[in-house]
Parts: structure tokens; sequence; C-alpha cells
């Protein structure tokens, strides 16, 4: 009986399969992972989070978030511009968050304040991560 | 040679391709699923907007007593509250004076509808319904009861908008 012929024989029959198994599972890997680091998902995270603070604040407060993982996110997806990743809009009180090149995520908040001079600051962060900094004061009436 | 269990055993990639796509379908389908769905904070809204409202009481700064009712223009001013930011997103609220049911009385003031369903227990897991705070504050020998609910959910727009 010729042992390693047939070993050979039965490895050959089944490489198919393996080939088919690995492809399958990284396939499925890429896919997982991709909708982990998924850009809706975090749009909607960080418009969610930045309305929370907005809610809570008082005019004088001035606040930080942590965006560094959602800018890389929106660098991957092409949105060319910091400026245009968080968007805050006053008139209709309402947080909007860019991460991909198609659409924005935006969620309103009820807090009667203004928030004013917003802007992403690369490298600033905690282990050198890019922040949000924004300050809230009252809001301008036309009396 | 034997042809014909070679032919056979070739044969069996297709189940096996198969299984593979059945499993596929089903792991992609979950994800999709649980990724897909929204990042729930309505309670959370709800419980803030009834602390900014119990705070806003028992520190003095609106005057609930004028008769024969709140002005609601000093309300939202005095409580920092945005009225079209309220009225647009499907948020409630609803204060009531006394110890009696909120629900069903008359409020004195506040922008609500169907409070009914913050007190059902089965529509709790039901996302079609608000998610209500609910809270009591006394002020001035007076116990005032607030009940807020939102029901706000993300809007998604097209880049340009």
């Amino acid at each position: 009986m010729n042992k390693k012929a047939k070993l050979n024989d039965l490895i050959m029959s089944n490489v198919v399969y393996f080939i088919l198994t690995a492809l399958f599972v990284i396939g499925l890997s890429v896919f997982v992972f991709g909708q982990m680091n998924g850009s809706g998902v975090w749009e909607e995270f960080y418009a969610k989070e930045i309305v929370k603070v907005i809610n809570l604040a008082e005019p004088g407060d001035e606040i930080t978030l942590d965006v560094h993982r959602g800018t890389v996110i929106a660098k991957e997806n092409e949105v060319r511009s910091y400026s245009d990743m968080f968007r805050i809009d006053n008139a209709d009180n309402e947080v909007c968050v860019r991460l991909s090149s198609s659409r924005r995520t935006c969620y309103s908040y009820f807090n009667d304040v203004d928030v004013m001079d917003w802007k992403v600051e690369l490298g600033v962060g905690k282990n050198g991560g890019n922040i949000l900094s924004f300050k809230v004061v009252e809001v301008k009436r036309n009396e | 040679m034997n042809r014909g269990g070679q032919a056979g055993e070739q044969i069996m990639i297709f189940p096996f391709i198969f299984l593979l796509i059945i499993i596929g379908v089903g792991i992609v389908g979950g994800v999709v699923i649980f990724f897909g769905a929204e990042y729930d904070v309505r309670q959370i809204d709800a419980d803030i907007l009834n602390y900014k409202i119990r705070e806003c009481i028992s520190e003095g700064e609106v005057d609930l007593t004028h008769q024969p009712a709140p002005k609601e223009e000093e309300f939202y001013k005095n409580c920092r509250i945005s009225e079209s930011a309220i009225v647009e997103n499907n948020l409630i609220f609803k204060i009531c004076l006394g110890d009696g049911d909120c629900v069903q009385d008359d409020g004195i003031i506040g922008v609500w509808s169907n409070l009914e369903t913050c007190r059902f227990e089965g529509v709790k897991e039901n996302d079609a319904f608000p998610k209500c705070s609910k809270s009591e504050v006394e002020k001035d020998g007076k116990s005032y009861k607030i009940i807020t609910g939102s029901n706000q959910f993300s809007k998604k727009r097209g880049v340009g908008i």
C-alpha cells in the first residue's frame, strides 16, 4: 500500500474545499469588521453624543470632545474638509455629522443656547488624537 | 481510474457551496440588522429634559403660579428650552400641579399628546412609542409633577443639504 500516495490524494481531493472555506472566512471577516467601523454607526453615535452634551451645557461652557475615530473614518471615506465633518446649526438647533462622502446624519437639541467657534483641532487630544471644540453662549434674540 | 467515484466527489462541491451561502446569508443578515439598528438615546433625551425643567422650577427660574396660566414665553426663555425644537422633534412635556394623575389631569403648561403610552408596560419595548421620564418637585409649598418624553429619531440627509 502506498501510504504517501494516499495521503497526497486525500489532500488534493480536499484542497478545493480548503480554498473555498478560507475565502469564505476572509470575506465574512472583512464584511463584519467593515460594518463595525461603518460610517453610519459612528455618525449616529457622534451626533447624539454631541447633542447630549449641548443639552446639558450652560452658557459660558467650553467643550472639547475626542473625535479621533470619526475623523479617521471620514478621511478613509474621502471627506476632505474637517469643517464639513461636524456642523452645528443654531437656527434649527441641529447637529449634523458627516463621515462619508454621500450622506450626513443630523439630530436636534432642545437647549435654547447658541454654539459658537466649533472646530476640529488636530493632534491635540489625548494620545495625540483629534478633538472637536466649541463654546456655548446665550442665544441671540431679535428683541 | 474510478471515473464514477471521482465524478461523485466533484459533484459534492455544490452542496458545500450551497451550505456556505446559507451560513453566509445568515451571518450577513444578522450583522446588518445589529449594526443597522439606530443608537437609541430617546430615554436619555427624556431624562435630560425632565432634569432641566425640574431644576428650573426648584431654582425659582419660572413662576408657575401665575394666573390664569403661567406665561409660556417666560417659561421657555427662563428655563432655556427651545419651543420649536420640542414641537418639531417629537418631544413632549407636561407639568401638573398637585398630587393627582398628571397623565389624566389638566396640565398647567406643556406640549403633549397620548401621554397614556408613558404608563403602558407593554409599549416599553416598542420603538414606535416615545420613551418617558417622570419626576416630582416641590417649590414654595406646592408639589409639581413633570412628565417628559422623546420620540426623536436621527435624520439622514444627502450631502449638499
